[in-house]
């Protein structure tokens, strides 16, 4: 018997692939969507609408640089008259302090900045952009003027791993409530840029002590989420919570996907919220339904007592790895116990080089 | 590590950018902040719609024993335990 599938509750919106920054591991696909592809303020109302009506409860408005619209405040506002809990992800880049007030005015409930590094040359190798982490900070002091709740994401990777504690500090003195520490995802942009991002499994193993250690010492005041190296880990991660179980995005041209890197299967056919409604589009694409349940899996993985756990794991990652998006996540133990993807092979991309750093070009 | 129990004579609030919504979709009540998610039973609703930044956890206590007829003493832990865990995770607030 197959299991109903449930109503979605989380959706990402991401409103622009627009963005100053042009770090290397970016997690936008590797062709961005340009502004005049972009949906208008009025389709995102529509979006909206009919994510709550369907069993959203909180909208991610998320990007690119989400400033870099025009219409943000519209966007929240328009997400708030549809009840949902509107959290901003920025990278502080690009705003006034007034216009972080007009966000706030309609109806911005959390707002998530990310952080390169804490040490400046650190933050601009990484995002090509002179005096970002100085920005960041002053946007996080205007944050902490407000009673809106500020996340700190700091992505994490080779090249700043080691100043891990004093990332947990500075998100401390932002005045954070919840920190993210989140090794970079091998995707999209940041696929070009693995030997230099790849942390060593030793890094890795620190990491892990370092965040226990965090979360302990700092219990009720900084709550810490933790996205470990899953080149390094034994299981798979439990990629978006199931394919179409929970969330869905919406990118900048209108498409919907089931995950943040979905365009990459290039199978699939993906539907459009200005010719279909979110409903069907959840309910019956053939995307949304592709990795649904466990008719698509391998035998492995269907008799496998993890399946409810981590659903297979990552479709893109199986698709990058090893060419077969079908096929078991290349991190599973249990699937690849003899294969040398992708523990050996993190190992053998680290170089020390970082001349051959690939910047993002912009939208 | 069992945090420290929330006095029964703090006042307890909301934090900032927490709210309690009805799922319609879902004919339940959540908790909504900062990348949480918690689904409530009757009892944690019953709970939550109690705080108001106003009364005392003993007061907020002495009102949930009237709504479910029973004697106060019975769900003092109980109630406390749900509070601290809530202000642990940083939903509500002394």
């Amino acid at each position: 018997m197959t299991k109903p599938i449930p109503a979605p509750q989380v959706l990402l919106a991401e409103v622009t692939h627009r963005c100053p920054l042009q770090c290397v591991y970016c997690s936008n696909p590797t062709e961005l969507i340009k502004k005049t592809e972009e949906i208008s303020t009025d389709t995102w109302g529509k979006v909206f609408t009919e994510a709550a009506d369907l069993g959203v409860l909180q909208v991610s408005i998320s990007g690119g640089e989400p400033a870099a619209r025009r219409d943000l405040t519209s966007l929240i506002k328009a997400a708030r008259d549809a009840d949902l809990y509107v959290n901003l992800i920025t990278s502080g880049i690009g705003f006034k302090r007034s216009r972080l007030e007009e966000v706030i005015e309609a109806g911005c409930e959390h707002i998530q900045l990310s952080l390169q590094d804490v040490d400046s040359g650190g933050a601009e190798l990484i995002s090509n952009l002179k005096k970002g982490l100085e920005k960041k900070l002053e946007f996080a002091s205007w944050v902490r003027t407000h009673s809106v709740p500020l996340t700190i994401n700091a992505v994490m990777h080779r090249l700043n791993l080691d100043r891990l504690p004093q990332t947990i500090e500075m998100a401390i003195e932002m005045g954070a409530r919840r920190l993210e520490i989140a090794n970079v995802q091998y995707h999209g942009w940041a696929s070009f840029n693995k030997n230099i991002l790849m942390p060593t499994q030793e890094q890795s193993d620190r990491t892990n002590q370092i965040v226990s250690e965090a979360r302990e010492k700092y219990h009720g005041k900084l709550l810490i989420d933790y996205v470990p190296v899953d080149h390094y880990a034994e299981y798979p991660k439990s990629c978006m919570n199931g394919w179409g179980q929970v969330a869905l995005i919406v990118a900048p041209d209108g498409y919907v996907l089931p995950c943040h890197n979905a365009t990459m299967l290039s199978h699939l056919n993906f539907e459009n919220v200005v010719d279909n409604s979110l409903g069907s589009i959840w309910y019956e694409s053939e995307a949304f339904n592709a990795y649904r349940g466990d008719a698509w899996m391998p035998d492995i993985c269907k008799s496998c007592d993890r399946k409810d756990i981590d659903f297979g794991g990552c479709r893109c990652q199986a698709l990058a790895l090893l060419g077969d998006a079908s096929a078991a996540d290349p991190v599973c133990s249990r699937a690849h116990p003899h294969n040398l993807i992708p523990r050996e092979y993190a190992n053998s991309l680290i170089a020390t080089d970082t001349a051959s750093i690939n910047y993002r070009p912009n939208a | 590590m069992t945090p420290k129990a929330v006095p029964l004579d703090s006042v307890l609030t909301f934090e900032p950018g927490i709210r309690l919504k009805h799922d319609t979709v879902r004919d339940r009540y959540v908790i909504q902040g900062p990348e949480v998610l918690i689904e409530l039973n009757e009892t944690g609703t019953a709970i939550m719609k109690e705080i108001d930044g106003i009364s005392e956890l003993s007061a907020v206590i002495d009102r949930l024993a009237i709504t479910f007829s029973v004697d106060p003493a019975t769900i003092t832990v109980d109630v406390s335990e749900f509070c601290t865990a809530l202000v642990m995770k940083r939903v509500l607030t002394k």
